[in-house]
């Protein structure tokens, strides 16, 4: 298995392990019996998120350090720029929507910020891609 | 800044495949330093004359007429 595919691998498995700890979670919110007495019950509920997130954030800072090691400085320049426009991107939009939501109805859920970071690294990584080509 | 690697490698008869092989490189970095996009590092530009057994001087120079336009 070549390097790349190992690190792939690992975020795959990561992943997997961490939806397994969402629906888990979802589970035990749904099912623990509801009573006025088990103010513990979404506390519980929570308990799988915490190692789960915990070993995602470890196991991908792990990998994609390893990936960033692998790559030649050209390749490490170009993810450079997508994580700063993803980092500006992301930071600008959620103080936005904060802002909003500060004052408004309005309501984001924190699971969207990823989603946001992620979709702003493509597009970082799509412009400087094409600026070295 | 300027350089003569698309014409060294031309010399040698080497793809850019090739000499991103020689350089452990990708492609996709050696074209873009033929095509003045992306300047390297020195220690790559160390490996390039080492491996044209020439000065890193004689493969790169600086390219005065674009800096003076691209000042502000």
């Amino acid at each position: 298995m070549s390097i790349r595919k190992r690190y792939f691998h690992q975020y795959l498995v990561s992943w997997a392990l961490f939806l397994v700890a969402c629906i888990l979670s979802l589970l035990l919110a749904i099912f623990l019996p509801l009573s006025p007495n088990n103010s513990w019950r979404y506390t519980l509920a929570a308990l799988p998120m915490f190692p789960a997130a915990l070993w995602v954030g470890i196991t991908l800072a792990r990998a994609t350090a390893l990936t960033l090691n692998d790559m030649d400085e050209l390749q490490r320049h170009i993810q450079l720029e997508a994580f700063s426009f993803s980092l500006a991107g992301t930071a600008t939009l959620s103080f936005a929507l904060g802002w909003v939501q500060w004052w408004s109805e309005f309501e984001i859920n924190y699971a969207f910020v990823p989603l946001i970071a992620g979709a702003f690294w493509a597009v970082g990584f799509i412009r400087a891609r094409r600026k070295y080509q | 800044m300027k350089n003569r690697l698309k014409v060294l490698r031309a010399e040698r008869d080497w793809t850019q495949a090739e000499l991103a092989q020689h350089l452990s490189v990708s492609r996709q970095t050696i074209n873009a330093i033929e095509t003045g996009r992306y300047d390297p590092s020195l220690p790559l530009a160390f490996r390039m004359a080492r491996l044209f057994n020439m000065r890193i001087e004689d493969i790169f120079q600086p390219d005065f007429e674009s800096e003076v336009e691209s000042q502000p």
